[in-house]
């Protein structure tokens, strides 16, 4: 799998599938990023989404962490983004429980 | 409010300059006989909780022989102490004294500045005197706290022998100088006392500002939002992370009831609670708990909070146990809602990713203020609005009426659950 990735302010990461966004026709998350009062980072470079801020000013918080991104993607793109939000504490958490949260059952 | 413990505490005093009784910490009953006989009996045993009022409550202990070191050290760590469990006791030398003292600095945020304290009547019974025994200097944060000012302050507290006053206002300054390294918002040596002309400090209670953790990693805290006098849970440690690092807006979460024991023995349906804002928050927990439920948690997502923050927050919220709804209020604000939704939605999406975010508990979302449009129409984008157990309202809806929303759909869960 072909990713392009960067790191945003809170700790994660924001990864495009380049495969699906080849297969892309709506771009959407170029649009979503450019809306009014979003973060207005992405381009499209040879056809496929890229920063046009610096790597180094998307973490220190050029990102808005909206997730328009990975969200309208998910509805009119090929589900391609996906914004990686890492949660240790929770997760090591999660792991002890001796019991099964409401989410987890059937 | 992250608290350090009395051992860290005494450790920052010695470091200062500021005497504190010989001692060790300890871990198990041997290593505490081993600590009593280096020390020299009698000895004093304190448990190293979070919470106060050890004293009266048992938590310290005086121990005369090594048969008593291992008893009490036995009792002290074997059992939770009052529903808090202790991995460690301060062994410390017993000192005979004449007088104690109360001297502390805290920040008034009437004054915006922080404040001296000092009284002549110190030790346990603090709390009963009356607050005509407490004398109290605001300093100005620019210019600092000097010798002579800790001076005029012990001397206002009156009855205190000439010799001493420069003694104690020493120990003032140099406990200031503490309570600025660390940035706390509390700092208090109860009881100080005057043992053969030393002054030294038997207890302390140092209680950091929570936003300024990130500066003091040497602190080991693991803190997040004001828990009382308990220690922070695992989820609220995990939620006190999502603002660590990332100031645009918050997410203050706290849990009134961990484990839910209390909402069952009050009879009362326990459930989730997130909101935008305090008042909407409180305003919503008053008016579900007539009806018959009780919100584990308190949360304030507002601030105009990043999606990020919101998907954090929503997985901790939903990973109490044993929640049976999770209920959204925003109050009628300026925070782009749609960016709120978002994050949420994600969250949903992913914990229940089986069912495309659709919930298998009743959930209530209401969005009013700026963008709300916007975030209604993402639930129902994302399919979610569409959802059985789900409601998501608009600005025409009260608390009162998003709870009764709430009572409403569980009602009709709660049948199907039992069919």
């Amino acid at each position: 799998m072909r990713v392009y990735k960067f790191q945003i302010l809170s700790g994660g990461e924001v990864c495009f599938d380049l495969s699906r966004c080849e297969e892309c026709s709506s771009k959407v998350c170029i649009k979503a990023c450019n809306r009014l009062n979003m973060g207005n980072i992405l381009t499209l470079e040879n056809g496929l989404p890229k920063l046009k801020v610096s790597e180094e000013d998307a973490k220190k918080g050029a990102c808005t962490e909206c997730l328009s991104c990975e969200l309208d993607c998910k509805l009119y793109g090929k589900a391609g983004v996906r914004v990686v939000l890492s949660q240790p504490e929770l997760e090591g958490y999660l792991k002890k429980l001796p019991y099964r949260l409401v989410y987890q059952e059937d | 409010m992250p608290r350090l413990y009395e051992y860290q505490g005494k450790e920052l005093f010695k470091k200062a300059g500021i005497e504190i009784p010989q001692g060790q910490l300890v871990k198990d009953e041997e290593t505490a006989k081993k600590a009593a006989q280096e020390l020299g009996l009698p000895v004093y045993l304190k448990i190293q909780i979070l919470s106060g009022g050890r004293g009266k409550r048992g938590g310290i202990l005086r121990a005369e022989t090594p048969e008593a070191v291992q008893v009490f050290s036995e009792k002290l760590l074997s059992h939770p102490f009052d529903g808090e469990a202790a991995s460690s006791l301060l062994i410390e030398k017993e000192i005979d004294y004449e007088k104690e003292y109360y001297m502390a600095l805290t920040a008034d945020p009437s004054l915006r500045q922080p404040v001296a304290l000092f009284s002549t009547w110190g030790g346990m019974e603090v709390e009963d005197q009356s607050p005509e025994t407490f004398f109290k200097y605001p300093i100005p944060i620019l210019r600092g706290f000097s010798d002579y000012q800790a001076m005029d302050l012990i001397r206002m507290a009156g009855g205190i022998s000439s010799p001493l006053i420069p003694e104690l206002a020493r120990i003032f300054v140099k406990l200031y100088s503490v309570y600025r390294s660390v940035d706390a918002r509390l700092i208090e040596i109860n009881p100080l006392v005057l043992s053969k002309r030393r002054v030294v400090a038997l207890d302390a209670r140092i209680e950091i500002d929570d936003d300024a953790i990130f500066r003091h990693p040497e602190l080991h805290l693991e803190s997040a939002e004001e828990s009382g006098s308990r220690a922070s849970t695992e989820l609220e440690i995990a939620a006190g992370q999502i603002d660590a690092h990332d100031h645009r807006g918050t997410a203050h979460f706290i849990q009134v009831d961990p484990d839910g024991s209390y909402a069952r023995s009050l009879g009362k349906v326990p459930v989730g609670l997130n909101a935008v804002g305090t008042g909407a928050a409180l305003t919503t927990m008053d008016e579900l708990v007539p009806l018959g439920y009780f919100p584990l948690n308190f949360c304030d997502s507002s601030g105009n909070p990043t999606s990020a923050k919101l998907y954090r927050v929503t997985k901790v919220i939903l990973s109490q146990p044993h929640i049976e709804g999770f209920i959204f209020v925003s109050c009628v604000s300026s925070q782009q809602l749609d960016n709120t939704a978002r994050g949420m939605i994600k969250a949903l999406l992913e914990v229940y990713s089986k069912t495309e975010g659709k919930p298998n508990i009743p959930m209530v979302f209401v969005f009013r203020g700026a963008y709300d449009e916007e975030a209604l129409e993402l639930f129902k984008k994302h399919g979610i609005a569409d959802s059985r157990w789900v409601k998501v309202l608009g600005r025409d809806v009260s608390e009162k009426e998003a709870a009764e929303a709430f009572h409403q759909l569980h009602q009709v869960w709660e049948k199907e659950k039992w069919r």
